[in-house]
């Protein structure tokens, strides 16, 4: 840029220099021909002043023409190139966010059928849990129930065999009380003849 | 002591003979009998008591001094059942009583031709019954009936005969047991 200032310093110097030239040795024919001239004269272009200013602005021009345009064309140009590429680049950063934005949105509808999909899980799988748990305790108070059942049956069996057990022992008891001393001698020797004729033989077994 | 059993059995057969043969030709059956009956008394003093069996047969003892010991143990016993268990004594052989007393009443029965029924009862036997029990003993077994009673006043009631390995329990005691058992099994 400053490289760019410097050129058209330069050459905007140059030009100065050379209008000046040319005014420099132009004034005194303008002058001249102003004082010989009046009326419609007055606004018709003075020959002597007139091609001096054109040959100076011709020259002007192509020395404009020659140092300047190319290089107001390549600012121009480099204006244009830089707007372009800024064009180009927000044109890619929109491409870029519609494309971010677009993942973002298929993100969120990903996550939002994974929080979907889990909530679904966790209903299933706390439906199963309750079914387990429920199983598990309702064959937990069945075993509960089936062994109460057993115990109360093995008690009564118990209770049932100690009766009769003691009953027999009462009886026995009794009985031992009697034979042993409610029979008399006589009793007791009826007794064994009894036995003897009909108690086995000592050869069987 | 002899290792072999069968040389130990021919021994407990020479013991049984040789005092069966002194009783017999001493006193008849009657001496028997209370040899009998005294070496019953000497081996069911031996099954709870080891002391004898142990001195008998122990080597601080000279053969002489148990033979000595042993006959002045039972010195109030038959001559002849004193004599035999001493020399038994002096031979280490005390611990063969009880297979002495089985031959022994073996050769009572092959020998003499007797068999010996031991009746126990509550009470006493009356000559009754002493003629059914003899009788019956006598048609099952044969040889010549001797009865051997002794009183259990333990007993409730009935009558147990024993006669060498045979035996009839027909007493109250074992029948209210079953009796007891099969309404405990009802």
């Amino acid at each position: 840029m400053k490289m760019i200032v410097d050129k058209v310093l330069h050459f905007g110097t140059s030009a100065c220099a050379a209008l000046a030239a040319c005014v420099a040795l132009s004034p005194a024919l303008a002058f001249a021909s102003g004082e010989e001239s009046g009326g419609i004269s007055a606004i018709l272009p003075n020959m002597d002043e007139f091609i001096p200013m054109l040959v100076a602005f011709i020259i002007l021009w192509i020395i404009l023409a020659k140092f300047g345009w190319p290089i107001f064309d390549g600012m121009i140009t480099k204006r244009n190139n830089t707007i372009r590429e800024s064009l180009e680049k927000s044109e890619e950063a929109r491409v870029e966010s519609e494309r971010v934005l677009a993942e973002y949105k298929q993100e969120l509808e990903s996550a939002k059928q994974q929080a979907t999909q889990i909530i679904a899980d966790a209903k299933k799988t706390g439906e199963a849990a309750k079914a387990g748990i429920t199983e598990a305790a309702q064959k937990e108070a069945a075993d509960m129930i089936e062994k109460a059942r057993a115990a109360i049956e093995t008690e009564k069996k118990a209770a049932a065999a100690d009766l009769q057990s003691s009953v027999a022992d009462t009886s026995v008891a009794l009985a031992s009380k009697l034979f042993g001393e409610g029979l008399s001698v006589e009793e007791h020797r009826a007794l064994i003849e009894r036995y003897v004729n009909e108690a086995g033989s000592f050869n069987a077994g | 002591m002899p290792a072999n059993r069968f040389l130990e059995k021919a021994e407990v057969e020479v013991y049984a003979n040789t005092l069966l043969d002194s009783l017999n030709s001493e006193g008849g059956i009657d001496a028997v009998m209370e040899a009998r009956t005294q070496m019953e008394q000497v081996v069911a003093y031996n099954r709870s008591h080891t002391e004898l069996i142990n001195a008998s047969s122990s080597p601080e003892y000279s053969p002489e001094q148990r033979n000595n010991l042993v006959k002045e143990v039972f010195k109030g016993m038959s001559p002849a059942l004193a004599s035999t268990l001493g020399v038994m004594a002096e031979r280490g052989g005390l611990q063969m009583l009880p297979r002495v007393l089985s031959a022994f009443n073996e050769l009572i029965r092959s020998k003499l031709g007797v068999t010996v029924v031991d009746v126990v009862t509550r009470v006493p036997l009356d000559d009754h019954l002493r003629e059914l029990i003899t009788n019956k003993a006598h048609n099952e077994l044969g040889g010549t009936v001797v009865l051997r009673e002794q009183i259990d006043e333990n007993m409730l009631g009935g009558i147990i005969m024993n006669a060498g390995s045979k035996r009839i329990d027909a007493s109250m005691n074992t029948m209210l047991e079953a009796a007891r058992l099969a309404l405990k099994r009802a």
